[in-house]
């Protein structure tokens, strides 16, 4: 990881040019963050960079339209500014992006998983493990057994778009995981299994829309069609079907646009794995038009868009 | 079951008369279908109630008919969303439903004795009207009386027939003012606080009552400040996105106060309290 | 004033929990905490499942009695009009019925309820199947044991085995729990079905309790929180900072054990259709959107300014305490990690010429974000 002296440096040297540095900051405890809006140069010293630096903070960028905004963005989350740039959601010439070179940051739903995260005394983060001590318990873990899924399938672990970089480019690492084991193991269930899974899982939703409000690529915000009365798509009872409709259009909607950061699930309060719904349309996408959302700032989402003949696309052939 | 009222639950109302004011305000007048609801409908100038579409909701408006003439209670809605959408596409004969009266009502005990200037701005005339028929059905209670109005184009006159009426009458001074300068209008031009600030009203003795969208509020406020007006003789309304109309579902607080519940009738002294929130 | 009576819930046997539970199962609907991945949620009590009581349930015990939708009426038109509207429309009153034990609500959860009494069941105008629900639900919280980081119940006057809001309050002692019934409704659940605790139980019991509250760090003093916060009200710059994380979204509120703001909307097919109840956030810009195109408090800095101030100076200022419990809740699930502790325990008044910069700036701020 690139160290934060540094990054802090460039900061404050761009800080005079700008109206605000988007970046991290320690949150409530050890091991979460939370973001930091940077105005002036006292606002710096708050600003941190660690592997408890979890949020695609790309999602504040189109809040902040019209405003000449910099943002710290690791690979993946570069991948949401690229996909913001590309459909004019942002304006590239208002932005400053200070990209960083990272090889992974911790899940606080694994991390839940593993020990009492809600009675964290102290935390520890080493080149490969972390040491935690809650509930009066020590508990050391592989890295890797606490990083997100993403992380353990990264393939750009430097930003790809920068106007500034701070460290040393990373390689990227060994995929210790196939980016979509996860719906692979879902898919294999038998189809009465999935059913019951999403209903279960969906009736949990409170309809707190963080999953909405936490994608960068999410922006109609106060149109959106869970609230909307006119036209009036969804009923505001909190039943599963209305939920699961609005995760299957969410994910629709992000067809050929989700980079598959996964800030939908994180951001989930009742934990819901609704990133399975965007896995699911990423691999379709990849597989039907072999496109990667979030990699180029020129091309454009294959459903913002159409061919006559598609490659993969059979034709029924009516006449 | 509860015995308990349910304040939630509207009653049954049927549509009279539709009169198309403005091409985007409609006013409809409404009878309670159970006769004795309508003789026990009490309620004072200021009042509003919610008005039900069925299978589109409800929405907040000022029974804009007085107290004194209970034939019909009469809301005028301005076209701009999905209730009032649905609510201009109703005819004579429609059901409808209505919860009320709610919230609080014009200070008339306290107005009586005194002089009124009313203020309005477009659709704002609404709770001035309601207000302007029960001083003129007790005229004999109240001083010296007079109205400005003004909308933004001649069309956009809420109420033509009874304006001309009440320019008529002697006991009562009418000005109107538009906006901008119109084909075929002969009256005057400018928005109402330079308007109010021009014809120099006296403050002594008199209360003024104003209503109209924020920004005309805010500014007529003003004017009427700088008129000599003090904070407890200058009354207006408050808008503010309700649901429930009786203090539970709390969207329509201004700090610790419900609009729906302590308003929406505040005097601009008792505004100054409030939190910069509105 | 009676006695408070106190009896004794083993784990296991004859007069144990699942006994008990099955027990309370014959005449009304249970309701369990169950872990489900990282979240613990209430579900109908199934003897297989097992239960989860060591710690905060995810979303609070709100939902038992102020469910996410609550129907409120359905209406039912006979025919359509020629232009729209609707001839004929017949009303019927909808009431939630049944009796519900919501078994192992966290203490902070259930004084949630006292607070939500306030707002709900004011004199002279009440909720009506708030009252049903909550006049028909049984409340057993359990008292905690250690704390969490994310909790400060100690400083808006709660306590680890805060009694209120709760008809049974256990305490988990070796080998059950010791169960103080809080109310009558607590007592007739519990005195022909439980064994008398005895004064050992009832002591262990009293010394765990005590030893969770010296668990909790000292409270700040927050007696002038609501003077302060009314005092900053128009400090943007400092709202605007506080709010930067926020993405707006509905956790914070929904997982409140206090928060009760509500939407009403119709939801018709065809002829007939149902009014129903939402939960509401002030944290979604369209909460007090206008219909007129204004909006009061169109950025997320004035929307969370309301959030703390309704818990923390409205709301005090109306019924005398601050409409929170210190559960901690928002603070965990926000995914953001902004943290409220932070912002009542710091926030001070500026000075004008430091604020003035903002007041003038609030043009510019003025769209939806």
């Amino acid at each position: 990881m690139a160290d934060v002296a540094a990054l802090r440096r460039t900061v404050l040297e761009i800080l005079p040019r700008v109206d605000l540095v988007i970046g991290w900051q320690r949150g409530p405890d050890a091991l979460r963050a939370a973001p930091l809006l940077m105005r002036n140069a006292a606002d710096v010293d708050r600003l941190i960079w660690d592997r408890t630096c979890v949020h695609n903070l790309a999602t504040f960028l189109p809040r902040e339209k019209g405003k000449k905004v910099a943002i710290i963005v690791k690979g993946c989350d570069s991948r949401s500014v690229i996909q913001l740039v590309q459909e004019g959601l942002v304006d590239r010439e208002d932005l400053t992006v200070i990209g960083l070179p990272c090889d992974g940051v911790v899940s606080q739903a694994k991390l839940r998983r593993a020990a009492d995260m809600d009675r964290l005394e102290s935390a520890e983060i080493g080149a490969d493990h972390v040491e935690i001590t809650a509930a009066g318990k020590t508990l050391r873990m592989a890295l890797d057994a606490v990083m997100p899924d993403k992380c353990l399938s990264c393939a750009y672990p430097n930003a790809l778009l920068f106007d500034r970089f701070v460290g040393d480019p990373m390689e990227p690492p060994q995929q210790r995981q196939d980016p979509y084991a996860r719906l692979d193991a879902f898919e294999a269930l038998p189809l009465e299994e999935r059913f019951d899974f999403w209903k279960r899982e969906m009736s949990r939703c409170i309809r707190c829309y963080a999953c909405r409000n936490a994608c960068p690529l999410c922006v109609c915000r106060d149109y959106c069609l869970a609230e909307s009365r006119q036209p009036h798509y969804q009923s505001q009872e909190s039943d599963v079907r209305e939920k699961w409709f609005f995760q299957l259009i969410h994910a629709t909607h992000l067809a050929g646009r989700c980079t598959e950061c996964g800030e939908c699930e994180r951001a989930c309060p009742m934990g819901i794995p609704v990133l399975l719904f965007k896995k699911k349309l990423g691999r379709i996408m990849t597989e039907l038009f072999q496109y990667e959302a979030g990699l180029d700032v020129s091309a454009t989402a294959p459903l913002l868009t159409f061919q006559a003949e598609e490659e993969n696309i059979v034709e029924k052939q009516w006449l | 079951m509860s015995k308990r009222a349910n304040p939630y639950l509207p009653q049954p109302g049927t549509i009279i008369d539709v009169v198309e004011e403005t091409p985007a305000i409609k006013t409809f007048r409404v009878v309670l279908d159970d006769p004795e609801a309508m003789l026990d409908f009490r309620f004072l100038p200021g009042q509003v109630a919610q008005l039900s579409v069925f299978g589109a909701g409800e929405a907040t408006f000022v029974i804009n008919s007085p107290p004194t003439r209970m034939e019909y209670l009469q809301f005028t809605v301005l076209r701009t969303g999905e209730v009032t959408a649905r609510l201009h596409a109703l005819g004579v004969g429609d059901h409808v439903g209505v919860r009320g009266p709610l919230g609080n009502h014009f200070p008339v005990a306290q107005l009586r004795g005194r002089d009124l200037l009313f203020v309005g701005g477009g659709i704002g005339m609404a709770p001035l009207r309601t207000l302007l028929l029960y001083v003129l059905d007790n005229r004999a209670d109240f001083g010296h009386l007079a109205l400005l109005y003004g909308a933004r184009t001649p069309q956009d006159f809420c109420f033509g027939e009874e304006l001309a009426t009440w320019g008529a009458r002697r006991d009562i001074d009418v000005v109107r003012t538009v906006d901008a300068p119109a084909e075929g209008w002969d009256g005057r031009v400018g928005l109402v606080p330079h308007v109010l600030e021009e014809l120099r009203p006296t403050a002594e003795g008199c209360t003024a009552v104003t209503c109209g969208p924020p920004v005309m509020i805010r500014f007529t406020v003003q004017a009427l400040e700088k008129l000599g007006f003090g904070p407890e003789r200058i009354v207006t309304t408050l808008e503010r996105r309700m649901k429930c109309g009786v203090g539970l579902c709390g969207r329509c607080n201004i700090g610790s106060v419900l609009v729906c519940r302590d308003g929406p009738v505040f005097t601009k002294a008792e505004l100054d309290l409030l939190p910069n929130d509105y | 004033m009676a006695v408070t009576q106190r009896f004794f819930l083993a784990h296991e046997g004859p007069g144990g929990v699942a006994a008990w539970l099955s027990a309370m199962a014959e005449t009304m609907r249970v309701m369990t905490p169950v872990r489900e991945g990282i979240s613990v949620v209430f579900r109908d009590h199934s003897p297989e499942a097992p239960l989860d009581f060591g710690g905060l349930d995810t979303a609070g015990p709100k939902a038992a009695v102020f469910p996410q939708t609550e129907y409120l009426l359905r209406y039912r038109a006979e025919r359509t009009a020629p232009v729209g509207g609707h001839r004929g429309v017949k009303l019927e009153e909808v009431r939630p019925e049944g009796d519900v034990l919501l078994f192992g609500a966290s203490p902070c959860g259930a004084r949630g309820l006292t607070l939500m009494d306030q707002v709900l069941l004011r004199d002279g105008v009440e909720d009506p199947c708030y009252r049903i629900w909550r006049e028909h639900a049984l409340v057993a919280a359990i008292v905690c044991q250690a704390p969490y980081s994310s909790c400060f119940c100690n400083w808006v006057g709660g306590a680890p085995d805060d009694a209120r809001g709760s008809d049974l309050l256990l305490a988990e002692i070796e080998d059950g729990f010791v169960v103080e019934a809080v109310t009558d409704k607590g007592l007739a659940a519990v005195r022909e079905r439980l064994a008398v605790a005895t004064e050992e139980q009832a002591r262990a019991a009293a010394e765990r309790a005590e030893a969770a509250r010296a668990a909790l760090p000292a409270p700040p003093d927050l007696d002038d929180c609501p003077a302060r916060l009314n005092a900053a009200f128009d400090d943007m710059d400092f709202w605007n900072e506080a709010a930067a994380g926020c993405i707006h979204c509905g956790a914070c509120t929904y997982a409140c054990p206090t928060c009760t703001c509500f939407n009403i909307t119709d939801e018709a097919s065809g002829l007939a259709g149902e009014r129903i109840r939402t939960w509401d956030s002030c944290m979604f810009p369209n909460y007090t959107q206008e219909a007129g195109g204004h909006n009061p408090r169109p950025t997320r800095a004035h929307r969370l300014r309301n959030r703390v101030l309704h818990k923390f100076a409205f709301h005090p200022a109306r019924f005398g305490e601050f409409s929170c419990t210190g559960c901690g809740r928002c603070i965990r699930l926000c995914p953001m990690g902004l943290d409220i502790r932070t912002i009542i325990r710091t926030i001070e008044p500026r000075t004008a010429t430091q604020t003035t910069e903002s007041r003038t700036g609030r043009a510019k701020e003025a769209k939806h974000v």
